[in-house]
Protein backbone atom coordinates (compact mmCIF):
# COMPACT_ATOMS: atom_id res chain seq x y z
CA UNK A 1 0.00 0.00 0.00
CA UNK A 2 1.55 3.84 -0.94
CA UNK A 3 1.81 6.57 1.52
CA UNK A 4 -1.30 8.14 1.84
CA UNK A 5 -1.87 11.30 0.42
CA UNK A 6 -2.32 13.50 3.73
CA UNK A 7 0.21 14.14 6.61
CA UNK A 8 -2.30 13.43 9.71
CA UNK A 9 -0.39 14.13 12.97
CA UNK A 10 -1.96 12.14 15.12
CA UNK A 11 -1.77 9.27 12.29
CA UNK A 12 2.03 10.08 12.35
CA UNK A 13 2.13 9.40 16.37
CA UNK A 14 -0.12 6.14 16.44
CA UNK A 15 0.31 4.07 13.71
CA UNK A 16 3.65 1.82 14.27
CA UNK A 17 3.31 -0.05 10.50
CA UNK A 18 4.32 -3.54 10.84
CA UNK A 19 7.50 -3.17 12.29
CA UNK A 20 8.04 -6.76 14.27
CA UNK A 21 11.27 -6.55 17.07
CA UNK A 22 14.54 -8.02 16.17
CA UNK A 23 15.25 -11.27 18.00
CA UNK A 24 18.00 -9.55 19.84
CA UNK A 25 16.65 -5.85 20.83
CA UNK A 26 14.17 -7.26 23.46
CA UNK A 27 17.28 -9.51 25.19
CA UNK A 28 20.31 -7.74 24.72
CA UNK A 29 20.47 -5.03 27.43
CA UNK A 30 19.44 -8.07 29.78
CA UNK A 31 22.07 -9.97 28.01
CA UNK A 32 24.73 -7.23 28.73
CA UNK A 33 23.87 -6.28 32.10
CA UNK A 34 24.09 -10.53 33.26
CA UNK A 35 27.44 -10.36 31.24
CA UNK A 36 28.85 -7.35 32.88
CA UNK A 37 27.94 -8.75 36.53
CA UNK A 38 29.64 -11.88 35.60
CA UNK A 39 32.34 -10.06 34.76
CA UNK A 40 32.06 -8.29 38.21
CA UNK A 41 32.52 -11.12 39.90
CA UNK A 42 35.47 -12.24 38.04
CA UNK A 43 37.32 -9.18 38.40
CA UNK A 44 36.52 -8.61 42.20
CA UNK A 45 37.42 -12.30 42.74
CA UNK A 46 41.03 -11.27 40.81
CA UNK A 47 41.49 -8.05 42.80
CA UNK A 48 41.12 -9.77 45.64
CA UNK A 49 43.62 -12.43 44.67
CA UNK A 50 41.36 -15.48 45.00
CA UNK A 51 40.36 -17.65 42.42
CA UNK A 52 38.39 -16.09 39.73
CA UNK A 53 35.88 -19.07 40.37
CA UNK A 54 35.76 -19.34 43.91
CA UNK A 55 32.54 -17.97 45.73
CA UNK A 56 30.57 -18.87 42.46
CA UNK A 57 27.36 -18.11 44.35
CA UNK A 58 28.76 -14.63 43.77
CA UNK A 59 28.97 -15.04 40.60
CA UNK A 60 24.84 -15.94 40.05
CA UNK A 61 24.08 -13.34 42.16
CA UNK A 62 26.08 -10.80 40.60
CA UNK A 63 24.76 -12.03 37.09
CA UNK A 64 21.28 -11.90 38.32
CA UNK A 65 21.88 -8.60 39.51
CA UNK A 66 23.43 -7.62 36.19
CA UNK A 67 20.38 -8.93 34.01
CA UNK A 68 17.61 -7.75 36.05
CA UNK A 69 19.56 -3.97 36.01
CA UNK A 70 19.28 -4.49 32.10
CA UNK A 71 15.57 -5.67 32.08
CA UNK A 72 14.87 -2.86 34.22
CA UNK A 73 16.65 -0.17 32.24
CA UNK A 74 15.08 -1.84 29.12
CA UNK A 75 11.76 -1.65 30.63
CA UNK A 76 12.22 2.21 32.16
CA UNK A 77 13.34 3.57 28.60
CA UNK A 78 10.17 1.87 26.47
CA UNK A 79 7.88 3.34 29.60
CA UNK A 80 9.93 6.68 28.91
CA UNK A 81 8.90 6.66 25.05
CA UNK A 82 5.45 5.45 25.28
CA UNK A 83 4.97 8.52 27.96
CA UNK A 84 6.26 10.41 25.71
CA UNK A 85 3.97 9.45 22.50
CA UNK A 86 1.22 9.89 24.63
CA UNK A 87 2.10 13.17 26.07
CA UNK A 88 2.28 14.45 21.88
CA UNK A 89 -0.58 12.70 21.44
CA UNK A 90 -2.73 14.02 23.61
CA UNK A 91 -1.53 17.53 23.22
CA UNK A 92 -2.48 17.36 19.19
CA UNK A 93 -5.60 15.86 20.11
CA UNK A 94 -6.11 19.37 22.41
CA UNK A 95 -4.88 21.58 19.37
CA UNK A 96 -6.19 20.01 16.72
CA UNK A 97 -5.55 23.55 15.08
CA UNK A 98 -2.49 23.49 15.52
CA UNK A 99 -1.93 20.32 13.55
CA UNK A 100 -3.74 20.32 10.87
CA UNK A 101 -3.94 17.82 8.36
CA UNK A 102 -1.77 18.80 5.15
CA UNK A 103 -1.18 17.56 1.79
CA UNK A 104 1.56 15.35 1.29
CA UNK A 105 4.26 17.55 -0.70
CA UNK A 106 7.41 16.19 -2.81
CA UNK A 107 10.76 17.92 -2.58
CA UNK A 108 9.81 18.81 -6.04
CA UNK A 109 7.26 20.80 -5.00
CA UNK A 110 8.76 22.47 -2.43
CA UNK A 111 12.36 23.32 -3.67
CA UNK A 112 11.83 26.21 -6.55
CA UNK A 113 14.06 25.07 -9.51
CA UNK A 114 18.00 25.57 -9.74
CA UNK A 115 19.23 27.72 -12.31
CA UNK A 116 22.50 28.16 -11.74
CA UNK A 117 23.84 31.75 -13.13
CA UNK A 118 27.26 32.09 -14.36
CA UNK B 1 49.07 37.43 104.00
CA UNK B 2 45.92 35.20 102.99
CA UNK B 3 48.68 32.47 101.26
CA UNK B 4 49.78 32.14 104.60
CA UNK B 5 46.66 31.58 106.48
CA UNK B 6 45.43 29.53 103.75
CA UNK B 7 48.32 27.16 103.60
CA UNK B 8 47.87 26.88 107.84
CA UNK B 9 44.40 25.71 107.02
CA UNK B 10 45.18 23.28 104.88
CA UNK B 11 47.14 22.06 106.99
CA UNK B 12 45.12 21.82 110.28
CA UNK B 13 42.62 20.31 107.45
CA UNK B 14 44.69 17.63 106.46
CA UNK B 15 46.25 16.80 109.88
CA UNK B 16 42.70 16.10 110.95
CA UNK B 17 42.16 13.91 108.14
CA UNK B 18 45.19 11.84 108.11
CA UNK B 19 46.93 9.86 110.29
CA UNK B 20 50.36 10.62 109.24
CA UNK B 21 51.11 14.51 109.30
CA UNK B 22 52.14 15.80 105.72
CA UNK B 23 55.92 16.30 105.34
CA UNK B 24 55.68 19.30 102.55
CA UNK B 25 53.42 21.83 101.60
CA UNK B 26 53.00 19.34 98.44
CA UNK B 27 51.51 16.42 100.16
CA UNK B 28 49.34 18.79 102.39
CA UNK B 29 47.70 20.16 99.44
CA UNK B 30 47.14 16.55 97.99
CA UNK B 31 45.81 15.50 101.04
CA UNK B 32 43.53 18.05 100.97
CA UNK B 33 42.29 17.37 97.72
CA UNK B 34 38.81 15.41 97.19
CA UNK B 35 38.73 11.62 97.75
CA UNK B 36 38.05 10.68 94.28
CA UNK B 37 41.48 12.55 93.48
CA UNK B 38 43.41 10.08 95.88
CA UNK B 39 42.33 6.97 94.06
CA UNK B 40 45.26 5.09 93.44
CA UNK B 41 45.08 2.47 90.89
CA UNK B 42 48.46 0.98 90.14
CA UNK B 43 49.13 -2.06 88.13
CA UNK B 44 48.99 -5.20 90.28
CA UNK B 45 50.79 -8.28 90.17
CA UNK B 46 48.93 -12.03 90.58
CA UNK B 47 50.70 -11.90 93.88
CA UNK B 48 49.88 -9.19 95.32
CA UNK B 49 46.20 -9.72 94.19
CA UNK B 50 46.30 -13.40 95.20
CA UNK B 51 44.72 -14.54 92.17
CA UNK B 52 44.74 -14.06 88.53
CA UNK B 53 43.08 -11.41 86.89
CA UNK B 54 39.17 -11.72 86.58
CA UNK B 55 37.79 -9.08 83.29
CA UNK B 56 35.27 -7.50 84.23
CA UNK B 57 33.82 -8.42 80.70
CA UNK B 58 34.51 -10.73 78.00
CA UNK B 59 37.33 -10.05 75.65
CA UNK B 60 36.31 -9.42 72.20
CA UNK B 61 37.72 -11.86 69.41
CA UNK B 62 39.25 -9.28 67.60
CA UNK B 63 41.47 -11.57 65.32
CA UNK B 64 38.20 -13.19 63.79
CA UNK B 65 35.45 -10.46 64.09
CA UNK B 66 35.50 -7.12 62.66
CA UNK B 67 35.01 -3.83 64.79
CA UNK B 68 34.16 -1.27 62.83
CA UNK B 69 32.08 1.74 63.48
CA UNK B 70 28.42 0.09 63.63
CA UNK B 71 30.22 -2.38 66.11
CA UNK B 72 31.39 0.29 68.14
CA UNK B 73 28.35 1.78 68.91
CA UNK B 74 27.21 -1.45 70.82
CA UNK B 75 30.29 -2.74 71.79
CA UNK B 76 32.28 0.15 73.80
CA UNK B 77 36.14 0.22 74.62
CA UNK B 78 36.65 1.22 78.47
CA UNK B 79 34.74 -1.02 80.22
CA UNK B 80 37.39 -3.62 79.47
CA UNK B 81 40.04 -1.78 81.15
CA UNK B 82 41.37 -2.17 84.66
CA UNK B 83 44.90 -1.00 86.28
CA UNK B 84 46.49 -3.42 84.42
CA UNK B 85 45.71 -2.64 80.76
CA UNK B 86 49.24 -1.12 80.30
CA UNK B 87 51.47 -1.45 77.43
CA UNK B 88 55.22 -2.21 78.80
CA UNK B 89 58.30 -2.18 76.43
CA UNK B 90 60.99 -4.24 77.64
CA UNK B 91 64.31 -3.26 76.06
CA UNK B 92 68.04 -4.14 75.92
CA UNK B 93 70.94 -5.10 74.62
CA UNK B 94 71.17 -8.14 72.45
CA UNK B 95 71.69 -11.04 75.32
CA UNK B 96 70.64 -9.44 77.79
CA UNK B 97 67.89 -11.75 79.14
CA UNK B 98 64.79 -9.89 78.00
CA UNK B 99 62.87 -12.59 76.70
CA UNK B 100 63.03 -14.44 79.91
CA UNK B 101 62.37 -11.63 81.72
CA UNK B 102 59.71 -10.29 79.69
CA UNK B 103 57.95 -13.74 80.05
CA UNK B 104 57.98 -13.78 83.93
CA UNK B 105 56.76 -10.36 84.15
CA UNK B 106 53.81 -11.15 81.56
CA UNK B 107 52.64 -13.98 83.36
CA UNK B 108 53.30 -12.62 86.93
CA UNK B 109 50.97 -8.85 85.52
CA UNK B 110 48.91 -11.69 83.67
CA UNK B 111 49.42 -9.52 80.37
CA UNK B 112 50.31 -11.22 76.93
CA UNK B 113 53.33 -11.30 76.14
CA UNK B 114 54.55 -10.45 72.49
CA UNK B 115 57.96 -12.55 71.66
CA UNK B 116 60.88 -10.76 69.52
CA UNK B 117 59.95 -9.87 66.12
CA UNK B 118 62.30 -12.31 63.56
CA UNK B 119 62.18 -11.57 59.44
CA UNK B 120 60.45 -15.52 59.53
CA UNK B 121 57.66 -13.68 59.68
CA UNK B 122 58.04 -12.58 56.28
CA UNK B 123 60.29 -15.44 54.99
CA UNK B 124 57.88 -18.12 55.85
CA UNK B 125 54.54 -17.62 54.59
CA UNK B 126 51.17 -18.70 56.12
CA UNK B 127 51.49 -22.51 55.24
CA UNK B 128 55.16 -22.88 56.83
CA UNK B 129 56.77 -22.63 53.48
CA UNK B 130 60.49 -20.99 53.76
CA UNK B 131 60.42 -18.91 50.80
CA UNK B 132 64.32 -19.06 51.33
CA UNK B 133 64.22 -21.91 49.79
CA UNK B 134 63.54 -19.54 46.50
CA UNK B 135 66.75 -17.97 46.46
CA UNK B 136 69.11 -19.76 43.83
CA UNK B 137 65.79 -19.06 41.33
CA UNK B 138 66.18 -15.08 42.60
CA UNK B 139 68.64 -11.75 41.19
CA UNK B 140 70.55 -11.00 44.11
CA UNK B 141 68.63 -7.71 44.68
CA UNK B 142 65.80 -10.05 45.36
CA UNK B 143 67.53 -12.58 47.47
CA UNK B 144 66.38 -13.18 51.58
CA UNK B 145 68.25 -11.03 54.01
CA UNK B 146 67.89 -12.16 57.71
CA UNK B 147 69.52 -12.13 60.79
CA UNK B 148 72.15 -14.87 60.20
CA UNK B 149 73.01 -12.84 56.51
CA UNK B 150 73.39 -9.49 58.79
CA UNK B 151 75.55 -10.98 61.62
CA UNK B 152 78.10 -12.61 58.92
CA UNK B 153 77.98 -9.93 56.19
CA UNK B 154 76.85 -6.40 57.87
CA UNK B 155 77.91 -4.32 55.17
CA UNK B 156 75.89 -6.25 52.82
CA UNK B 157 73.24 -3.83 49.79
CA UNK B 158 70.45 -5.76 51.67
CA UNK B 159 71.56 -4.28 55.47
CA UNK B 160 69.42 -1.30 55.24
CA UNK B 161 66.59 -3.11 53.78
CA UNK B 162 66.96 -5.82 56.87
CA UNK B 163 66.68 -2.81 59.21
CA UNK B 164 64.13 -1.12 57.83
CA UNK B 165 62.07 -4.45 57.25
CA UNK B 166 62.79 -5.25 61.21
CA UNK B 167 61.15 -1.69 61.67
CA UNK B 168 58.08 -3.10 59.80
CA UNK B 169 57.53 -6.13 61.74
CA UNK B 170 57.85 -4.23 65.10
CA UNK B 171 55.39 -1.49 63.96
CA UNK B 172 53.10 -4.48 62.66
CA UNK B 173 53.43 -6.44 65.90
CA UNK B 174 52.73 -3.17 68.24
CA UNK B 175 49.78 -2.81 66.47
CA UNK B 176 48.88 -6.00 67.05
CA UNK B 177 49.36 -5.36 70.52
CA UNK B 178 47.33 -2.17 70.41
CA UNK B 179 44.55 -4.43 68.76
CA UNK B 180 44.94 -6.72 71.85
CA UNK B 181 44.77 -4.13 74.56
CA UNK B 182 42.11 -2.46 73.19
CA UNK B 183 39.81 -5.16 72.27
CA UNK B 184 40.53 -7.38 75.53
CA UNK B 185 41.45 -5.23 78.06
CA UNK B 186 44.47 -7.36 79.11
CA UNK B 187 48.19 -5.60 79.06
CA UNK B 188 50.63 -5.95 77.13
CA UNK B 189 54.56 -6.54 77.40
CA UNK B 190 56.60 -6.93 74.08
CA UNK B 191 60.40 -7.48 73.87
CA UNK B 192 61.26 -3.85 72.33
CA UNK B 193 59.39 -1.78 70.22
CA UNK B 194 59.01 0.41 67.21
CA UNK B 195 60.33 3.45 69.22
CA UNK B 196 63.61 1.53 69.74
CA UNK B 197 64.31 0.68 66.72
CA UNK B 198 65.92 3.39 65.05
CA UNK B 199 69.06 3.08 67.41
CA UNK B 200 69.89 -0.44 65.53
CA UNK B 201 69.88 1.75 62.50
CA UNK B 202 72.04 4.76 63.78
CA UNK B 203 74.33 2.49 65.31
CA UNK B 204 74.41 0.44 61.70
CA UNK B 205 74.95 4.09 59.78
CA UNK B 206 78.10 4.49 62.84
CA UNK B 207 79.30 1.29 61.73
CA UNK B 208 79.37 2.10 58.30
CA UNK B 209 76.75 -1.10 57.97
CA UNK B 210 74.45 1.64 56.09
CA UNK B 211 74.86 4.27 54.00
CA UNK B 212 73.63 7.87 55.13
CA UNK B 213 70.89 7.64 51.95
CA UNK B 214 69.70 4.28 53.79
CA UNK B 215 69.19 6.05 56.86
CA UNK B 216 67.73 9.22 55.55
CA UNK B 217 65.17 7.00 53.93
CA UNK B 218 64.80 4.93 57.29
CA UNK B 219 64.15 8.35 58.98
CA UNK B 220 61.57 8.95 56.78
CA UNK B 221 59.68 5.71 57.01
CA UNK B 222 59.89 6.35 60.50
CA UNK B 223 58.93 10.08 60.69
CA UNK B 224 55.29 9.05 58.50
CA UNK B 225 54.61 5.98 60.32
CA UNK B 226 55.67 6.45 64.36
CA UNK B 227 52.67 9.26 65.17
CA UNK B 228 50.21 6.94 64.39
CA UNK B 229 51.33 4.57 67.36
CA UNK B 230 49.99 4.99 71.04
CA UNK B 231 53.38 4.98 72.85
CA UNK B 232 53.80 2.78 75.60
CA UNK B 233 53.29 3.30 79.34
CA UNK B 234 56.09 1.61 80.55
CA UNK B 235 59.70 0.61 79.60
CA UNK B 236 62.16 -1.23 81.55
CA UNK B 237 65.28 -0.94 80.46
CA UNK B 238 67.97 -4.03 80.97
CA UNK B 239 70.99 -2.49 81.33
CA UNK B 240 74.08 -4.85 80.41
CA UNK B 241 77.08 -3.46 79.78
CA UNK B 242 79.18 -4.21 76.05
CA UNK B 243 81.74 -7.04 77.69
CA UNK B 244 79.17 -8.93 79.49
CA UNK B 245 76.73 -8.26 76.89
CA UNK B 246 79.91 -10.51 74.57
CA UNK B 247 80.06 -13.24 77.70
CA UNK B 248 76.24 -13.41 77.59
CA UNK B 249 76.55 -13.89 73.69
CA UNK B 250 79.23 -16.60 73.45
CA UNK B 251 77.28 -17.87 76.87
CA UNK B 252 74.31 -18.48 74.80
CA UNK B 253 76.05 -20.09 71.91
CA UNK B 254 74.20 -19.22 68.57
CA UNK B 255 76.13 -20.08 65.84
CA UNK B 256 75.85 -16.79 63.78
CA UNK B 257 76.31 -14.23 67.15
CA UNK B 258 79.03 -16.02 68.05
CA UNK B 259 81.29 -15.61 64.52
CA UNK B 260 79.20 -12.59 63.94
CA UNK B 261 81.04 -10.18 62.04
CA UNK B 262 78.37 -7.20 62.99
CA UNK B 263 78.36 -7.67 66.88
CA UNK B 264 81.77 -5.93 67.06
CA UNK B 265 82.63 -4.29 70.33
CA UNK B 266 82.09 -0.64 68.94
CA UNK B 267 78.75 -1.14 67.55
CA UNK B 268 77.65 -2.76 70.58
CA UNK B 269 79.09 0.27 73.16
CA UNK B 270 77.21 2.78 70.14
CA UNK B 271 74.43 0.70 70.58
CA UNK B 272 74.02 1.54 74.40
CA UNK B 273 75.03 5.08 73.81
CA UNK B 274 72.35 5.26 71.52
CA UNK B 275 69.93 3.60 73.81
CA UNK B 276 70.78 5.64 77.08
CA UNK B 277 71.14 8.80 75.44
CA UNK B 278 68.50 9.11 72.66
CA UNK B 279 65.64 6.65 73.03
CA UNK B 280 65.69 6.54 77.16
CA UNK B 281 66.05 10.20 77.31
CA UNK B 282 63.26 10.48 74.73
CA UNK B 283 60.68 7.96 75.96
CA UNK B 284 61.17 9.28 79.37
CA UNK B 285 59.32 12.85 78.69
CA UNK B 286 56.28 10.05 77.80
CA UNK B 287 56.45 6.96 79.42
CA UNK B 288 57.41 5.60 82.74
CA UNK B 289 60.66 4.39 82.58
CA UNK B 290 62.62 1.74 84.74
CA UNK B 291 66.49 1.09 84.28
CA UNK B 292 68.08 -1.76 85.97
CA UNK B 293 71.38 -3.12 86.26
CA UNK B 294 71.08 -6.61 84.81
CA UNK B 295 74.77 -7.96 83.97
CA UNK B 296 74.12 -10.79 86.55
CA UNK B 297 70.33 -11.05 85.76
CA UNK B 298 68.04 -10.21 88.03
CA UNK B 299 64.69 -10.79 90.17
CA UNK B 300 61.51 -10.33 88.23
CA UNK B 301 59.59 -10.32 91.45
CA UNK B 302 61.20 -7.11 92.62
CA UNK B 303 60.78 -5.59 89.05
CA UNK B 304 57.04 -6.12 89.31
CA UNK B 305 57.30 -4.69 93.10
CA UNK B 306 58.41 -1.34 91.72
CA UNK B 307 55.90 -2.01 89.05
CA UNK B 308 53.56 -1.93 91.26
CA UNK B 309 54.70 0.92 93.08
CA UNK B 310 54.01 2.97 90.32
CA UNK B 311 51.38 5.81 90.25
CA UNK B 312 49.63 5.61 86.61
CA UNK B 313 46.68 7.69 87.58
CA UNK B 314 48.83 10.90 88.10
CA UNK B 315 48.96 10.93 84.64
CA UNK B 316 45.22 10.98 83.81
CA UNK B 317 43.75 13.06 86.52
CA UNK B 318 46.18 15.96 86.14
CA UNK B 319 45.35 17.60 82.26
CA UNK B 320 48.95 19.38 82.29
CA UNK B 321 51.17 16.83 82.87
CA UNK B 322 53.33 15.72 79.89
CA UNK B 323 53.32 11.39 80.32
CA UNK B 324 51.05 9.54 78.44
CA UNK B 325 49.47 12.50 76.65
CA UNK B 326 48.00 10.46 73.88
CA UNK B 327 46.74 7.41 75.90
CA UNK B 328 44.34 10.73 77.44
CA UNK B 329 40.71 10.15 75.36
CA UNK B 330 38.25 12.51 76.68
CA UNK B 331 35.33 10.48 75.02
CA UNK B 332 34.18 7.32 74.80
CA UNK B 333 34.02 7.22 71.17
CA UNK B 334 37.25 8.61 71.05
CA UNK B 335 38.13 5.55 72.34
CA UNK B 336 36.45 3.86 69.77
CA UNK B 337 37.84 5.15 67.03
CA UNK B 338 40.96 4.47 68.05
CA UNK B 339 40.25 1.11 68.42
CA UNK B 340 38.83 0.89 64.76
CA UNK B 341 41.64 2.35 63.22
CA UNK B 342 44.27 -0.38 64.75
CA UNK B 343 42.09 -3.07 64.59
CA UNK B 344 39.77 -2.21 61.81
CA UNK B 345 42.71 -0.01 59.83
CA UNK B 346 45.77 -1.72 59.92
CA UNK B 347 46.12 -1.81 56.05
CA UNK B 348 46.02 1.43 55.95
CA UNK B 349 48.48 2.09 58.67
CA UNK B 350 50.91 -0.31 56.94
CA UNK B 351 50.26 1.56 53.97
CA UNK B 352 52.22 4.55 55.59
CA UNK B 353 55.60 2.85 54.98
CA UNK B 354 54.94 3.61 50.88
CA UNK B 355 57.62 6.51 51.36
CA UNK B 356 58.15 7.25 47.77
CA UNK B 357 62.34 8.03 48.03
CA UNK B 358 63.99 6.81 44.53
CA UNK B 359 67.45 8.20 45.12
CA UNK B 360 68.68 5.51 47.30
CA UNK B 361 70.29 2.60 45.15
CA UNK B 362 70.38 -0.33 47.44
CA UNK B 363 67.06 0.48 48.40
CA UNK B 364 65.35 -0.23 44.66
CA UNK B 365 65.80 -2.93 42.56
CA UNK B 366 65.65 -3.08 38.77
CA UNK B 367 62.56 -3.55 37.02
CA UNK B 368 63.71 -6.90 35.29
CA UNK B 369 64.79 -7.91 38.86
CA UNK B 370 61.42 -7.22 39.91
CA UNK B 371 59.61 -9.03 37.28
CA UNK B 372 61.57 -12.08 37.70
CA UNK B 373 61.22 -11.81 41.54
CA UNK B 374 56.88 -11.54 40.65
CA UNK B 375 56.95 -14.66 39.30
CA UNK B 376 59.21 -16.44 41.28
CA UNK B 377 58.07 -15.73 44.77
CA UNK B 378 54.16 -15.55 43.45
CA UNK B 379 54.23 -19.28 42.01
CA UNK B 380 55.94 -20.52 45.27
CA UNK B 381 53.81 -23.12 46.97
CA UNK B 382 50.32 -21.51 48.65
CA UNK B 383 51.26 -18.01 47.36
CA UNK B 384 49.35 -17.93 43.94
CA UNK B 385 46.49 -16.80 46.28
CA UNK B 386 45.79 -15.36 48.87
CA UNK B 387 45.84 -17.59 52.37
CA UNK B 388 43.02 -19.69 52.46
CA UNK B 389 42.34 -19.86 48.91
CA UNK B 390 45.55 -22.18 47.28
CA UNK B 391 44.07 -25.54 46.36
CA UNK B 392 47.70 -26.11 45.51
CA UNK B 393 48.51 -26.67 49.60
CA UNK B 394 45.61 -28.68 50.31
CA UNK B 395 42.82 -25.79 51.04
CA UNK B 396 39.45 -27.48 49.96
CA UNK B 397 36.03 -25.86 49.64
CA UNK B 398 36.89 -22.97 47.32
CA UNK B 399 34.07 -22.74 45.00
CA UNK B 400 31.83 -21.59 47.53
CA UNK B 401 34.32 -19.81 49.70
CA UNK B 402 34.19 -16.27 50.29
CA UNK B 403 35.19 -15.59 53.50
CA UNK B 404 38.31 -13.01 54.30
CA UNK B 405 40.58 -13.02 56.95
CA UNK B 406 41.01 -10.06 58.81
CA UNK B 407 44.27 -8.21 58.49
CA UNK B 408 46.13 -11.17 56.77
CA UNK B 409 48.87 -10.70 54.57
CA UNK B 410 47.59 -9.73 50.73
Amino acid sequence: MGASAVYDPLELLTNKGTRQPTFLSPIWNPMAGALAGFGAALFMNWGLRKPVFSGVQNHVLFTLIGGGAGYFLDNKRNEYLAKRDAVLRHYVELHPDDFPKTDRKKYGEVLESWVPVR
Amino acid sequence: MTAVFRVGLVRLVSRGSTASAPTTLLQAQTNALPAAFMQKCNISGKTMRGGPRCPKVAPYPYKTKKYNVLSSIFDKTTKRFDENSKVICVEGPIASGKTKFAKELAAELDMQYFPAVDLDLIFINSYGFDMRKLDPELPPSCRSFDIKDFCANPKHVQAAQFQIRMYMLRYSQYVDALQHILSTGQGVVTERSPFSDFVFMEAMFRQGYVSRGARSVYNDVRQNTIGELLKPHLVIYLDVPVDVVQKQIKARNIEHEVKSKALTDSYLSDLEVLYKQQYLKEIAGHAELLIYDWSAGGETEVVVEDIERINFEQHETDPHNKKMLDWRFPLESEWCEARIKYCNEKPELMSYFNVPRYDVPELLRSADDGKVWRDVWFNAPGMKFRPGYNADVGDTGLLTKTKLGLNEPF
